[in-house]
């Protein structure tokens, strides 16, 4: 694997749209988004929030270049947006829509007009913004939005911060040692549960159709 | 759609409080439902949010550091988490232990190096000579004084986890070097610039039980959610591709 055409979400999407896969010139995209502090001084705090997109129907060496990035659009500060994040992201979402429609292009290398489609792969983002870009919040003891509800974490009782010890057990084979090791680990206590299971696009979907938009 | 009046369009963004549902924090994590929703193929998408690796590696990478060389207030593995260490852990020789004279005694760990060991290491640090461009000047980094890292790029940070780290702690005993270097291998080949599907099956099994041998040495206090996120790494990088065009270095540049 050397490019991420190669990987399991590309061939997946291909075989979920085939009418997009075939037309070489649709645009896949990367959506990036963190802040930053425009002024340098720390004694007046504003961070402005651009968002980047990236397109990857690049050859590996061009992917990911500063020629490649498009700034679309700046959220302005001086505070973090938190989950109004959507807010601002509308414009863009609205235009992704119009783009996965397709819109009127001109190929300069052919010299004629063609319908060019474009999706948003997936996004880019450190922790904090991952929270306000998928709407489950990545702090405290349900912090893992893989394991979401299944994982064990839990709060120290004098350090008062979330401890992922001993959570790590599950994952092993049933039949593995460390399972049964009732000294090295949490004291006195097997580990017997099943690794957890991740949620499908459906029932992940089912979970988060009942909330609110946050516009 | 007519962007000329989008003034109109586009609600305000006003201050409200995110909506808290029934069950936050306890049975899930909701907070709304994300915009992306809205675009009709995301639902069918397999990744739909990156952990950004370069993020996931720094904060390891500070926490091993910070707490193999016990640097003051930074380490987790401070009276608090020794505290703790009672309540959960079996690890007679770990736990606090009161003198008679009324102090509190706190036992050297196996997994923190000693006084020389940690100069050693910060004088090899500060003598590396690196090809140019490869890393920061990592002199500049090294109080040998205060016997501090500071002032540390990222990359400087992936560069010490990925090269340095097993060579750094090698006066370490065995049982704690081992799963620190294959962590350290861990990321470097995660980091690849070829990734074998077949690799990253064999790494999703085998950082699960790196992970359960660090927890086997370090306090619970020392696992944040940040040690966690390497176990679904690997299945991101075979699902999404290479670690190089999904996280955060060309964006922060």
């Amino acid at each position: 694997m050397c490019h991420p055409s190669d990987g399991e979400a590309w061939k997946h999407f291909d075989k979920m749209y085939p009418e997009f896969a075939v037309e070489p010139r649709n645009v896949r995209l990367a959506l990036c988004s963190d802040g930053f502090s425009p002024f340098n001084n720390s004694t007046t705090p504003y961070s402005c929030w651009p968002v980047i997109v990236t397109p990857y129907n690049l050859p590996p060496e061009l992917c990911m270049t500063t020629s490649f990035m498009f700034l679309t659009l700046i959220i302005p500060g001086p505070h973090n947006p938190k989950g109004k994040i959507d807010v601002y992201l509308q414009p863009l979402i609205d235009e992704l829509k119009q783009l996965w429609n397709g819109v009127l292009t001109y190929d300069i290398s052919r010299k004629q007009n063609f319908i060019m489609k474009a999706t948003l792969m997936w996004t880019i983002n450190d922790f904090p913004v991952y929270g306000m870009l998928l709407g489950w919040s990545t702090s405290g003891r349900l912090a893992c939005p893989y394991c979401m509800n299944q994982s064990k974490p839990f709060r120290l009782k004098m350090g008062g911060k979330v401890s992922w010890f001993d959570v790590h057990r599950q994952f092993l084979p049933m039949d593995h040692s460390f399972r049964r090791n009732k000294d090295a680990f949490y004291k006195n206590q097997n580990e017997n549960s099943q690794p957890p299971h991740f949620l499908t696009r459906n029932e992940l979907w089912e979970q988060i159709c009942f909330f609110f938009k946050s516009n | 759609m007519n962007y000329g009046n989008k003034f109109v369009f586009f609600s305000k963004v006003t201050e409200v409080n995110p909506c808290v549902c029934d069950g936050h924090g306890e049975s899930h994590n909701w907070t709304k439902q994300s915009i992306f929703w809205e675009l009709p193929y995301w639902k069918t998408n397999l990744v739909r949010h990156n952990l950004d690796v370069m993020h996931v590696e720094k904060n390891v990478f500070d926490n091993v550091f910070n707490t193999v060389m016990d640097i003051k207030d930074k380490t987790k593995d401070n009276v608090k988490a020794r505290m703790d260490l009672k309540e959960y852990c079996k690890r007679r020789d770990l736990e606090l232990q009161v003198q008679p004279s009324g102090k509190i005694l706190k036992p050297t760990a196996k997994f923190v190096l000693s006084s020389e060991q940690k100069n050693i290491v910060y004088k090899w640090i500060s003598e590396l000579q690196m090809p140019d461009g490869y890393a920061s000047n990592l002199h500049r980094c090294v109080n040998l004084d205060q016997r501090k890292l500071f002032g540390m790029k990222s990359h400087d940070c992936h560069v010490l986890m990925e090269m340095l780290l097993p060579i750094a702690f090698r006066a370490l005993p065995y049982q704690v070097w081992n799963p620190i270097a294959e962590l350290s291998k861990f990321f470097k080949d995660l980091c690849s610039t070829i990734l074998r599907v077949d690799n990253l099956l064999l790494m999703e099994k085998n950082i699960i039980i790196t992970t359960c041998k660090l927890e086997r040495i370090f306090p619970p206090g020392f696992f944040n959610s940040m040690e966690h996120f390497p176990i679904h790494l690997p299945y991101e990088a075979r699902v999404g591709g290479h670690a190089q065009y999904r996280w955060m270095y060309p964006f922060e540049r």
